[in-house]
């Protein structure tokens, strides 16, 4: 599912450099990634994902060869293949729930907006809890609703990957089980694979692997006991 | 496209306050500069085919402007005077057809004109309702006047008058006998009298008991002029004295009215005669000038606004940037982004547009109504 060698990256400022010399994921396995702010675990999942492209090596998605596709390809694979949660939820304050849960479908032409995926969009949103909140702003809700709507956006598609960067990061432990428990759920379901970024130790029982991503940070710049930005 | 346009008009109806703003500069920038056209236009129109339809206008020296919008667009009560025999003059010369004009009075804020029934011929006056006038005292009234004064055929019209018999100026009640048919000039915001009505009005003559000593109490003065006492009417002093504002004529070729322009060049002259035409072409290069001037500023204005706007738009797209990462990072192109931030500027300019050409169209239908309540 997620294959990665010999990559290299290292931002502009030659602050960070990321080395990873082979990283396998196989499909419907549940893995959580950890290590300290700055390590590289955004910048690893934003790799992984097709938002950032390597210096060199290659990565393999869902059985397509990121690094060798230009731009545009790259993003249609990741909107109909990966489903994104961020730690903020990144919703669109001026739309509504539904409209933010079918923001992949508007926002690019390789996916057509069919009664079909309004269906499922509606569907997924009852099965969350949100099924009364669909016409409600994100202004409206509370971090829990907003971070399921997230979450409900990531999965409208159906993706194979589910990549999540610290999605129960700002939420209360009731609602942080509650988000996991989702991801999780479509997880089995579908078979699909689950990369979560995590600070939270206690998540980690969840999943079937746990991978210190620090292990491949070179940078010298690198502070390991957590002094950095998030990179 | 759809989509994007979607996205669009969602952003900005959940910012409406700042969408409205937008529109309305916009809007704002687009009608004025053509409300202003449309106006000026009608205005143009207006004042060149009043003037057209009046050839020469004969008044006491002063102003040609005041002159021509006192006796030709019945601006408001005209101050100077001629006498009667100026009229006596053109006549006897046979240069052509002399209309005597006598506007110096209002009733309930309409001008009262005090003419002949020439002037009905010369500005194809006809009565919408009931007849010209042929007593003393009987007015026709503009269109425009039966409507403002809720008056009609056979009510009475008060007018105050001046007289130096008695010290109570009793007001003297004009018998309303026709309506005009609507002219949309000036002619419709006007109550037209004889000229003997108007010096009634001025103090000139009056009505009473046969007999009675005037400042007597038996020489008690009619108001109002009935089929029974229109016969104890009488004027005081040389009718040839007695005050006119102004003379319309119609000059019989163009040698009369070489002959006729060239009769009041002299310094002793207490009278000008003037071309309507060419005054207002004086006035409305003015005014002409004037537009351009706001043109110019409203460009000014307009370029301001531009930059405001543009400078409201790129930050809102930097307010937006979170937004605008995440779609990236979820597969949106930056074309696409482009696409939904110009389809806001796409409605906004639009919906600008439609309301400015919506507003121009009403301002060009009413355009004749506004240069009436704005000019006139």
């Amino acid at each position: 599912m997620i294959e990665l060698r010999d990559l290299r990256f290292a931002y502009g400022d030659g602050g960070f450099e990321l080395r990873v010399e082979r990283l396998s994921i196989a499909t419907g396995q549940r893995v959580g990634w950890i290590g300290p702010s700055g390590s590289g675990k955004t910048t690893l999942l934003h790799l992984v994902a097709g938002i950032l492209s390597p210096a060199a090596g290659r990565v393999d998605t869902c059985g397509k060869e990121l690094t060798a596709l230009q731009d545009a390809a790259r993003r249609d694979f990741r909107i109909s293949n990966v489903g994104l949660v961020f730690q903020d939820f990144a919703l669109l304050d001026y739309l509504s729930v539904l409209d933010n849960i079918l923001l992949p479908y508007r926002i690019n032409r390789s996916l057509r907006l069919e009664g079909i995926v309004c269906d499922r969009a509606q569907q997924l949103a009852e099965d969350v809890g949100l099924g009364e909140m669909l016409t409600r702003r994100p202004t409206k809700l509370s971090q829990g609703e907003r971070q399921r709507v997230a979450v409900c956006r990531a999965l409208v598609m159906n993706p194979q990957l589910l990549l999540a960067d610290e999605p129960t990061a700002n939420l209360d432990p009731g609602n942080a089980a509650r988000v996991l428990d989702i991801l999780d759920g479509y997880a089995t379901k579908q078979a699909a694979t689950l990369v979560v970024v995590t600070h939270d130790r206690d998540v980690l029982r969840r999943f079937d692997e746990t991978i210190d991503v620090s292990t491949f940070c070179t940078s010298a710049q690198w502070d390991p006991s957590g002094g950095g930005d998030n990179a | 496209m759809r989509d994007s346009l979607y996205l669009a008009w969602q952003y900005l109806r959940h910012h409406r306050m700042v969408t409205a703003v937008l529109v309305a500069s916009i809007t704002l920038i687009i009608y004025l500069p053509a409300a202003l056209q449309v106006i000026v236009n009608n205005a143009e129109e207006h004042f060149r085919s009043r003037a057209d339809s009046t050839p020469l206008v004969v008044g006491p020296r002063g102003s040609s402007l005041e002159l021509v919008l006192g006796s030709v667009y019945f601006d408001k009560p005209y101050e100077g005077v001629l006498q009667l025999e100026q009229l006596r003059r053109i006549e006897e010369q046979e240069l052509g057809q002399a209309i005597p004009l006598h506007a110096r009075f209002e009733a309930r804020d309409c001008q009262i004109v005090g003419t002949t029934e020439n002037y009905l011929r010369l500005r194809n006056l006809n009565t919408a309702q009931g007849r010209s006038w042929s007593l003393l005292g009987e007015c026709v009234i503009g269109a425009r006047v039966a409507e403002k004064l809720g008056v009609q055929v056979g009510d009475k019209i008060p007018v105050s008058t001046s007289t130096a018999f008695t010290l109570d100026n009793p007001p003297l009640r004009l018998h309303v006998a026709g309506v005009f048919a609507t002219t949309e000039t000036a002619d419709d915001e006007a109550i037209f009298v004889n000229l003997e009505t108007t010096w009634i009005i001025e103090g000139l003559g009056h009505g009473h008991v046969r007999g009675a000593q005037h400042g007597s109490p038996e020489a008690k003065l009619y108001t109002d002029i009935t089929k029974e006492n229109v016969a104890s009417f009488h004027f005081h002093g040389d009718r040839d004295k007695f005050p006119i504002t102004a003379i319309i004529v119609t000059p019989a070729s163009d040698k009369a009215q070489t002959i006729l322009l060239g009769q009041y060049f002299s310094p002793d002259e207490t009278a000008q005669i003037v071309r309507p035409r060419e005054v207002i072409d004086r006035l409305l290069e003015r005014v002409i000038m004037i537009r351009s001037y706001m043109i110019a500023i409203i460009a000014v204005v307009a370029l301001v606004t531009l930059l405001t706007m543009t400078l409201v738009i790129v930050l809102s797209i930097r307010l937006r940037r979170a937004e605008i990462v995440t779609m990236s990072k979820m597969g949106c192109s930056r074309f696409t982004i482009a696409s939904i931030l110009g389809s806001q500027i796409v409605i906004i300019v639009l919906a600008s547009s439609a309301i400015a050409t919506a507003l121009a169209l009403l301002t060009d239908a009413y355009g004749s109504e506004l240069v009436r309540l704005l000019i006139l």
